[in-house]
């Protein structure tokens, strides 16, 4: 707990030369060579890049959901690398909010259930979690679909339930691996300014990875993620 | 509520898995409950024909029919070899071969049916009372022109014919007058038939001559324990006075000690049956929680990846398989109850609710869904988010 409030107060990400070893058709295949990051508190940053270089698995890491093989991860100068499965479940609950391309929610919750579920993890009672639910999801203007299920939203609507549960929570830090990967261009400008609205008005660190150079713009820093390795940076 | 209510929305997302866990728990546990009422009514049945036995220990000497009056045994015979040398014991005789009409209260019907009669010791011996008592008085009553009736056949008269004298009974053609009414007779001591209540008793075989001949001897022993010495004395006094007469001895003391063997075999077999359907519930439970975690293995990864601890989402998943085996467990209890009472029913004992049953089913079951849902759910700890996540798409 005591490092749980220490974060609060640095918060800053720094990935110091890490990689990720993989095992396919059993042999090694090293993604993000000797990758280094930093991001500071309120800042957007869009990662962007080919295919299958590591964007998501970049994210994945920073958001505690994979792990580096080498390498130190520093959130708010403290070092998470080796942080045992529990606190780092409790770290994703408390600092982190996901966006994922493919929306990810839970089929047979309802859109109110699926965003106050990151809540009631959080502790709250079911009320509490479902009050606070539905006044996110009024706010991104799905007060009319609270009951509805996932399939019966539209893909722009899945997105926005997607990311009122990734802010319910009020993040420190908001991860989007291809948030408008999925969706046509209408939508895609209308989550991208709500991206840019949520970064302003509650100062959420936004990491975004993109291949889309249209969405990387509405980004303070635009970082192709080859720069980020060791041997592109020297 | 609220909780129940989202709880049975992801067991309702299951509902193959759902309904074939459901059923299997209810199998297990309806075959569990019944096991465990029907061993228990059975063993409490056994016990009592046990202590019935026990209580009323007898000797039976059979003899076998013949042609010749030689190799048969007379009154006199017992008289003077058996009733005087068992003196300190209750000995009786039995005679085969009356005929008599049975009412049958269910089919409502009057059958004919060979029965057993006996002399007036015998009466005793079973504790059979009789309100007007001459029926008894001789085995070879040479009147054939009475009834004695049991007491059902008195009351289904007496519901027949209210206002009537009730004093005469019509048979074929004739008039038979009702000489006494046997009381209310113990159906235990018939190995749980009440024909002595159901039964018209009479001589329906015409004979003039006095039968002298005896069927079979019985002799009650006090303690079980003399059942095996006075078997004995008995072949040894058939052997030396009359060699002549083929018979059989039949030792209830014997009888009582192999049914007392025979219990201890029932429980085991009873165990065992129980042991195996547990397990067979244990083992499909545990199926289903692989089959659930694979199945929900998208599901649990967003779950670990929005911030559920493993422990968080072990516990959502125990407490959905744990309604689904709560619930089954309950309704398999009262199938197996139902299914227990109709079998009791069949086999003419009493039944008696014993909720003992009911709850070693419930505890059994549910430790073992429990214990089931363990192994599986420990997989849980090592599944990361993500490769869960990609891993279902």
């Amino acid at each position: 707990m005591a490092l749980l409030k220490e974060i609060r107060l640095l918060e800053t990400i720094q990935l110091q030369k890490i990689n990720k070893t993989l095992l396919k058709n059993n042999q090694k295949i090293t993604l993000l060579p000797e990758c280094s990051l930093s991001v500071k508190q309120g800042e957007m940053l869009a990662i962007t890049g080919q295919s299958g270089i590591g964007k998501s698995t970049l994210l994945n890491i920073i958001g505690c959901l994979d792990e580096a093989s080498v390498g130190k991860y520093h959130l708010d100068g403290h070092d998470i690398t080796q942080l045992p499965a529990r606190q780092k479940a409790s770290l994703r609950n408390e600092q982190f909010g996901f966006i994922f391309q493919q929306y990810l929610l839970i089929r047979h919750l309802s859109v109110l259930e699926n965003v106050a579920l990151t809540l009631q993890y959080r502790n709250r009672s079911y009320q509490k979690s479902l009050e606070e639910a539905e006044n996110t999801l009024s706010e991104l203007g799905l007060g009319d679909h609270l009951q509805h299920l996932p399939g019966e939203l539209s893909g722009g609507q899945q997105q926005r339930t997607s990311l009122a549960r990734a802010i319910v929570t009020n993040p420190k830090i908001l991860l989007a691996d291809e948030p408008t990967g999925a969706l046509d261009d209408e939508n895609s400008h209308r989550m991208m300014s709500t991206l840019v609205k949520i970064n302003r008005e509650r100062n959420t660190t936004i990491i975004m990875v993109t291949h889309d150079q249209s969405m990387a713009q509405y980004c303070h820093r635009i970082t192709p993620i080859d720069t980020l390795f060791h041997h592109q940076a020297a | 509520m609220k909780t129940i209510y989202t709880l049975l929305k992801g067991i309702w997302s299951q509902k193959t898995r759902t309904a074939l866990t459901a059923i299997s728990t209810v199998c297990a546990a309806a075959i569990l409950t019944c096991l465990v009422a029907f061993y228990h009514a059975s063993t409490n049945w056994m016990a009592r024909e046990i202590e019935q036995i026990n209580r009323t220990t007898k000797i039976h000497l059979h003899i076998m029919p013949s042609e010749h009056d030689y190799e048969m045994m007379t009154y006199s015979d017992y008289s003077a070899y058996i009733q005087n040398q068992f003196k300190p014991y209750a000995t009786s005789v039995i005679k085969l071969n009356f005929s008599s009409i049975q009412f049958n209260p269910r089919s409502g019907q009057s059958d004919y049916f060979e029965h057993v009669n006996t002399n007036w010791e015998f009466a005793k011996t079973f504790g059979i009372h009789i309100q007007e008592g001459r029926f008894f008085s001789r085995l070879e009553h040479p009147h054939n022109d009475f009834v004695v009736i049991g007491h059902q056949v008195a009351e289904k008269m007496r519901v027949e014919n209210p206002n009537g004298a009730n004093d005469h009974l019509v048979i074929g053609n004739k008039q038979y007058p009702i000489l006494g009414v046997i009381q209310k007779q113990d159906s235990a001591l018939f190995y749980g038939r009440d024909y002595v209540n159901n039964t018209i008793f009479t001589f329906l075989n015409h004979t003039t001559q006095p039968r002298t001949t005896i069927d079979q001897v019985v002799i009650q022993v006090s303690n079980p324990s003399d059942c095996n010495r006075v078997s004995e004395q008995l072949n040894h006094i058939m052997k030396k006075n009359l060699p002549n007469v083929k018979y059989q001895i039949d030792n209830m003391g014997e009888i009582a000690a192999n049914l007392q063997a025979s219990m201890s075999k029932i429980r085991l077999v009873f165990c065992i049956l129980g042991l195996v359907s547990a397990l067979v519930a244990g083992v499909n439970i545990c199926n289903s929680m692989y089959a659930i975690i694979s199945e929900r293995t998208e599901e649990i990864g967003i779950r670990l990846a929005i911030g559920a601890s493993p422990f968080q989402v072990k516990q959502l998943l125990t407490a959905e398989t744990g309604t689904i085996c709560l619930l089954s467990t309950m309704i398999g209890i009262l199938i197996g109850e139902l299914i227990n009472s109709q079998l009791i029913e069949q086999l003419e004992w009493d039944y008696e609710w014993i909720p003992a049953a009911g709850l070693l089913s419930f505890l059994i079951i549910n430790l073992i869904s429990l214990l089931s849902c363990y192994i599986p759910l420990r997989k849980i700890n090592r599944i990361n988010p993500i490769a869960a996540i990609q891993g279902s798409k």
